[in-house]
Parts: C-alpha cells; structure tokens; sequence
C-alpha cells in the first residue's frame, strides 16, 4: 500500500473534514472553505472523488438485495392477526372500524407516503373516508380518538380524579367539568396530554356501557372555524360534535347514538367555554 | 409498503442472514404497530428505523456468543493514504467487505451511505452521541476500503492499476 504522510497542516484538516463534508454535515462556512481547499488541492479533490465513488458503490450493492417474495405478506399477515386478537381483546368497539391511524400518519403530515402493508390499505382508505366526511376541523379530533383508543395503552379500568388532573397540569379543571357534563352513567378512563402532527391535544376518554367517547381539545388554527354555537358532523360510525371555546376547538367524538353525543357536547359547552374563554 | 426493502435489505446487512432478517423485519412491524401511540406524527421512516435499531439490538444479544470484534483503532488511525477504490468492483465484493466490517461500524455505515439518515438521526436511532457517529462512520468508511483493496490483493488483482494520483 501507498503510505503518504500529508505534511500539509491544511491537508490534514481537509482530510478529517471530508467525511463530514460527504455526509452534508459541516456548517455552511465550513463547507466554504472546504470547497476552496477542494478546487486549489487536486489531491484532496481526488480523494473525496474516491470516497464518493465508494459510496455510490456500496448504495447501488446494497439496493442490489431483493426483498424475498413472500416477505411482504407474510408481514400483512401477522399483522392481520395481531390486529384481530387486540381488536378483540381491548378497545374492542371503537378498533372495529378504525385502526387505520396507522396510516394517517401518512396523511396527515403530508410528507411521507404510505407506511403499512397493502392489507391495510383498505382500512387507511376508510379512516381517509371517515376524515374526509367531515369539515378539515374536524379531522384531528377523529385522528386522536382513533389513535389513542386504539393504540395507546389499555387503561386498568377508571381512573381516579386526582391521578386524572395530574395528567392534564393547567387544565385539571377539566376532569371535572367532563366527568360532571357526562353523569354518573360514565366512567372516566384516561385523561392526557398528547401529540400529534406536531399539534397538541388535550384528551379524556370516557367510557359509557359498551360505547367509548372522546373529549379532544386543541388549540385553533387559521381556518378552522365552527361557527359560535354547536356543530356537529358525523364519520361512518363517529358522531363527532364541536364548538369553540376561546383559543381551542372542543370535541365530542364517540359511537354512542347521536343524541346522547350532542347531549354531552351541550352539557359541557358553557362550563369549558367558561374555563377556557 | 414503501419501507419494507429498505427494512429488509438493512437488517439482511446487519444480522448478515437472510432467515434472520425477515423475521426480525416482522418484528419490527409488530412493535411499530404496537407502540404506534409513541408515534409523534414526525419522520415515519426515521421512526421505523428506530425500531429495527431495536430488534438488531435485541437480535444480536439473543445470539451473541462472542463478544464485538472492535477494529484496531490503532490502524485506523494511521495517517496514510487509503487504497484507491477500484472502478470494477462487483456488488458482491462490496457485500462480502461490508459484512465482514465490525458491527457498529457497518451499522452506521448502512444508515448513513446507504439509507442517507443524518447524523443527528443516527444517534438518535443508536442512542449514541453525533461525535460517535462521526467517528464510526469514518472508520467504517476506511475499514470498507482497506477490505476491498485486501480483497483485490487475494484476487490478483493490482491495486494501484486503477487507483487515483496517489503517489
């Protein structure tokens, strides 16, 4: 093998830089001046053109793999399976028609297409249909009682109102005033805060017999207007209900029937709107 | 299922069996189906890599028997001239140097070249410091070269012939 010794300071300092600068990882001054060594040094230059080769080289081997023809359904299958045995096991009613947030990370960011197998397509589609159903407002409403309830972590059974406020810091009021709205036929199973899409949500969930409801708060954005009194919409299966309240939407989002969904939203529009107003 | 090559082709590289390798890939739609709640809507790719990260992680210390052969960083570090990447090489000869690199630096070398995750991604999905990743990527890379240019040596074949204004 060669053996050069760069006795050139500059050199040498190129040189630990130049994996970086492959990389697109140096400060846009650093690049500069890397740029400058490159077209005055053919040396470094060659080198880089080197490592730049045998990056295209290892990234075209590397693609060169295939993926094994039965790979994929083999995924969308055990997925299938799991999906039954958890849609059974737990949240069982609302996982019935909505697993597919799955995917509405897809959507609802925009930036990345698709993300699970094409058995899943089916239900992305319906969730896509569910949302667009209704008004743009209302969308993360149904996103984040789809996702919560049906991914996040099973509940032990109510919980209890002070562990409750806990999860919501400023707005524990709030467990109150839901928990009151919505009368002693209903049990409350989660309140948190949570985040989606780079949005944020106040979240409880409360559970009346074999129906499971939403109450999603968050914070308005330009165009999303529900007029000043209360708005309902419905989702397939969803019945979703909500007003503005101060800077936030409010929600009522559940497969109870439709006039028990807007009798909740009704009980708790004055007392949030006070809250929050 | 757009991410499913790259998943694959990744974890056939990491775990260097293909058996192995779907099956981890699996996993790794399981676990990623299961904790989705952790999902912040952000990079779903990043994310999922994230998890693969995981299963290797997981995989590897299920298997493991002999403990992570670590490049000499004294060779590493040794200021000289890298051998010159031959034009011909076959995807197969990269193959074989990549999976013959010690694992953490093939795995970063996977993420970076191959997958184009950024630094900051990487350790992140490693849970190791940028610095960390700089530097195994740089040893990586090296450690490549030096394989493919003792592999053209074994073949036969004259290093320098093809090789750039080295000397």
């Amino acid at each position: 093998m060669t053996v050069i010794r760069f006795d050139d300071a500059v050199c040498r300092k190129v040189r630990q830089q130049l994996h970086a600068y492959l990389s697109n990882e140096l400060s846009v001054e650093t690049a500069a001046e890397v740029d400058r060594h490159l077209k005055s040094c053919p040396k470094c230059a060659e080198e880089l053109a080197q490592m730049e080769r045998l990056r295209t080289l290892v990234r075209k081997a590397a693609e060169s793999e295939e993926t094994p023809a039965g790979l994929r359904d083999a995924v969308a299958e055990a997925l299938g399976r799991d999906r039954r045995r958890r849609s059974a096991s737990w949240w069982g009613i609302a996982a019935a028609a909505a697993v597919a947030v799955l995917v509405a990370g897809s959507f609802w960011t925009k930036r990345e297409t698709g993300f699970f197998p094409h058995q899943l397509a089916a239900i992305h589609l319906e969730v896509r249909g569910l949302v667009s159903q209704v008004a743009a407002a209302y969308a993360p409403a149904v996103i984040d009682h789809l996702r919560c309830t049906i991914f996040g972590p099973k509940p032990d059974g109510p919980v209890a109102p002070e562990k409750a406020a806990m999860g919501l810091g400023d707005e524990a009021p709030l467990v109150e005033i839901v928990t009151t709205a919505a009368g002693p036929d209903a049990s409350l199973l989660v309140a948190h805060r949570c985040t989606f899409g780079g949005r944020e949500f106040i979240h409880l969930v409360l559970q009346e017999g074999e129906n499971i409801a939403s109450v999603v708060l968050t914070k308005r954005r330009d165009g999303e207007d529900l007029g000043p009194g209360l708005d309902s919409a419905k989702a397939g299966r969803f019945q979703i209900a909500g007003f503005e309240a101060g800077d936030y939407l409010a929600f009522v989002i559940s497969d109870l029937p439709q006039e028990r969904n807007m009798e909740l939203a009704r009980a708790m529009l004055a007392p949030v709107r006070a809250f929050l107003g | 299922m757009p991410h499913l090559d790259e998943l694959y082709r990744s974890a056939r590289r990491m775990l260097a069996d293909p058996v192995r390798a779907q099956d981890l890939v699996q996993e790794v739609y399981l676990r990623a189906w299961r904790s989705f709640h952790t999902f912040d809507g952000g990079n779903c790719r990043a994310w999922l890599f994230k998890i693969l990260m995981n299963c290797v992680h997981d995989e590897r210390n299920r298997v493991r028997k002999a403990p992570v052969v670590w490049e000499s960083e004294e060779i590493l570090d040794r200021q000289e001239a890298p051998p010159p990447v031959r034009v011909e090489l076959a995807d197969k000869e990269i193959l074989t140097a990549l999976d013959d690199l010690p694992e953490p630096y093939r795995d970063v070398v996977l993420l970076a070249d191959v997958q184009e995750f950024s630094y900051k991604e990487i350790a992140a999905m490693l849970d190791i410091r940028m610095g960390t990743v700089m530097s195994r990527l740089s040893r990586g890379r090296a450690a490549l070269r030096e394989r493919l240019a003792d592999q053209a040596g074994e073949y036969g074949i004259g290093s320098q012939a093809q090789g750039g204004p080295q000397a």
